[in-house]
């Protein structure tokens, strides 16, 4: 790894780093460090924007001083923070138990292959190089965000869509790392940070996992989770779903921390993850109601004012990204070709019902039950949440499975009102959001909270010495 | 070793039996097991046979396959001044399917050759106006199923462009798939 791609991985995660111990939102080490990872993937996007608005070129030393000011401004201040990260990172909490080594060994084998791929293949996806590296690379080779790609490819020709026009996130991670690489080396392709991402995803789900449930079961879970092969793909492949799940499932579980402890840290990170999986695929602002929704019936018999005022402040700040890149950059900053068809969205058909119903029909057999996308992860899924329903019938988890329900449910409207949403691309790709929640459910659940118990009552047990 | 240091190795010793058994039966699945198998082989034979190939050209290749042929062929003979026609696709899956029916003629997106080509030459297609298609300096054309970079000349223009004018310039094929549909339709 050179050392320029070093230089940014570290000052992304010091980014990342800074704002997070400063919110507190986890309450173990492994979480600190996998979410600082992505806040900074996700806060970094922001720079090239940032060197454009000043009139700086996108080029490699304004980047990297900007990245290096920006790890410096969030590090300011953490001298604070001391006692707080010393609670995270206890032996007790790190220590790594013989039982967890099969699966990190296997997780570790799979991760080996997927960095392989990712690295050594240039970027295939047709979505891809004709939208977000399309982007990058002409941003790179012109030093400018305003490059020909606007200003003089789109506008002369007769047949495009609207990859190019894809929220900013993954575009802009290919411009830090197109720039950090130089076009030499095994990453000359810049696909490195989904590799990064996905491992920082990886850790963070496992440790909140293993801190809520035992880490056999939580390692059956993930192992469970990475047998999924066409969530495994797309580690590879760079696109915008993976990291616009991984940010929308480490909102929500914030969001859950905050409105299961009222803390405050929580419900500002899980806002800004929320708003991160917003700034990756614009069609996220439709799911973050249900967020809202959530927040005032859980807290608005206790502070009703304060209820109503968190869900509009997580609707506001979400939208912010989505207004910035849509209308504020996109047609206020570079002029759009007059020939663009941005995501238009069309009145409700005929027999609606009836169409609606055709469409769900279609996501059901097409993608959640798909024969071979996820094998055996949403049977098991299901498995779980039935048996759960009906031996414990309590509240635990119920808002996981309303999002689930309720993402399902607008999937369905947004593919049947919006131009080019469809099943097998959209929703199937957009199914990884709904997938990755799927498995954050059961570190809720009762009935893992009970096998747990079990599971740590027999160890103590066995701990006890004979008399 | 203390006696409450010796069951607590026990314990986790039993519980690395315990994940390893649970492992060896989450993939032993026959879903499971076909995937990692199939995923496990095609890796090791694609680091066998890629992984001394470090070269950017030789990925870019091995990626893009004739994309990349057929556009580092069109930056080796034009010029940033040139004008290139893209042919319309469905011209040339009628023409030449044999030589691109595993990709479908996807690459000839715009877009694609944009990403590939950038400004090393101008790119127009046939629903440009008349008097920018007569500025056309190269184009692809099928001769006996194989594609050929053709240089555009006073006498061949006309039977170009009127061969051409035969297809829908709106179509697009996004996929193999969809090409090979069309391929199947009747003329």
């Amino acid at each position: 790894m050179s050392f320029s791609i070093f230089f940014v991985l570290i000052t992304q995660f010091l980014i990342g780093f800074g704002l997070i111990t400063r919110l507190r939102p986890v309450a173990n080490g492994y979480s600190l460090l996998g979410l600082s990872m992505l806040m900074g993937l996700g806060i970094s996007s922001g720079l090239p924007f940032l060197l454009e608005f000043t009139h700086l070129p996108i080029a490699r030393a304004p980047l990297f001083i900007g990245l290096a000011l920006l790890a410096c401004l969030s590090l300011i201040g953490l001298r604070h923070r001391g006692a707080y990260l010393r609670s995270l990172f206890p032996r007790s909490h790190l220590t790594v138990r013989l039982g967890e080594l099969p699966f990190l060994a296997f997780w570790g084998y799979l991760l080996f292959i997927s960095a392989w791929k990712c690295a050594w293949y240039p970027n295939l996806p047709f979505d891809t190089i004709v939208g977000p590296d399309l982007v990058a690379t002409f941003a790179v080779k012109e030093h400018t965000l305003v490059s020909s790609v606007f200003t003089s490819h789109l506008p002369s020709v007769s047949v495009f869509s609207n990859q190019p026009f894809y929220a900013p996130f993954t575009a802009m991670q290919q411009v830090l790392y197109l720039l950090a690489a130089d076009g030499v080396g095994p990453y000359a392709f810049g696909k490195i940070w989904l590799t990064i991402l996905v491992i920082s995803f990886g850790l963070f789900m496992y440790a909140e996992l293993r801190t809520q449930i035992h880490p056999l079961l939580a390692g059956l879970l993930i192992t469970l989770l990475a047998c999924s092969p066409e969530l495994f793909a797309y580690t590879f492949l760079v696109q915008t779903d993976w990291a616009n799940a991984a940010f929308f499932v480490a909102g929500v579980v914030l969001l859950q921390t905050y409105l299961n402890d009222q803390q405050r840290g929580a419900f500002t990170a899980g806002m800004l993850f929320l708003a991160l999986s917003c700034w990756t695929r614009t069609e996220t602002i439709l799911f973050i109601p249900i967020g809202s929704l959530l927040i005032v019936a859980q807290t608005v018999a206790a502070r009703r004012i304060l209820a109503i005022q968190d869900a509009a402040l997580l609707l506001l700040v979400c939208s912010i990204p989505v207004l910035f890149w849509n209308y504020g950059f996109l047609r206020g900053y570079v002029p759009l070709p007059p020939h663009t068809h941005l995501g238009s969205i069309h009145a409700a058909p005929t027999s609606y019902v009836g169409n609606l119903l055709t469409i769900f029909q279609g996501m059901t057999e097409q993608v959640v039950f798909h024969d071979t996308y996820w094998n055996y992860a949403v049977y098991v899924f299901f498995a779980i949440t039935l048996l759960n329903l009906v031996f414990f019938r309590d509240t635990r988890g119920l808002s996981t499975l309303f999002w689930i329900f309720g993402m399902y449910m607008l999937f369905g409207l947004l593919i049947l009102h919006v131009d080019g949403a469809n099943i097998p691309y959209t929703f199937r790709r957009g199914f990884f959001k709904l997938l990755l929640l799927m498995y954050v459910y059961p570190g809720s659940s009762s009935l893992f909270l009970w096998l747990s118990g079990w599971l740590s009552h027999w160890e103590g047990q066995s701990v006890k010495p004979a008399h | 070793m203390s006696q409450q240091s010796r069951y607590y190795w026990q314990i986790q010793f039993a519980y690395l039996a315990g994940s390893c058994l649970c492992l060896a039966l989450l993939l032993w699945l026959p879903k499971n097991q076909e995937w990692l198998m199939s995923t496990v082989e095609r890796f090791y034979n694609q680091r066998q046979r890629l992984a001394s190939q470090t070269s950017l050209s030789a990925r870019l290749l091995e990626g893009y396959g004739d994309a990349y042929t057929f556009t580092s062929l069109i930056q080796q003979r034009c010029g940033p001044d040139d004008y290139f026609l893209i042919p319309p696709q469905q011209y040339l899956i009628r023409n030449a399917w044999q030589q691109g029916k595993e990709t479908g003629y996807v690459w000839l997106y715009p877009s694609v050759l944009y990403y590939h080509l950038g400004k090393s030459v101008h790119l127009i297609d046939m629903t440009t106006p008349d008097s920018l298609l007569q500025r056309a300096t190269h184009t692809f054309w099928a001769y006996d199923n194989k594609l050929f970079l053709l240089t555009f000349k006073p006498h061949n223009r006309p039977l170009v462009l009127s061969e051409f004018r035969k297809y829908d310039p709106h179509f697009f094929a996004y996929t193999p798939d969809q090409a090979r549909r069309y391929h199947r339709s009747k003329p």
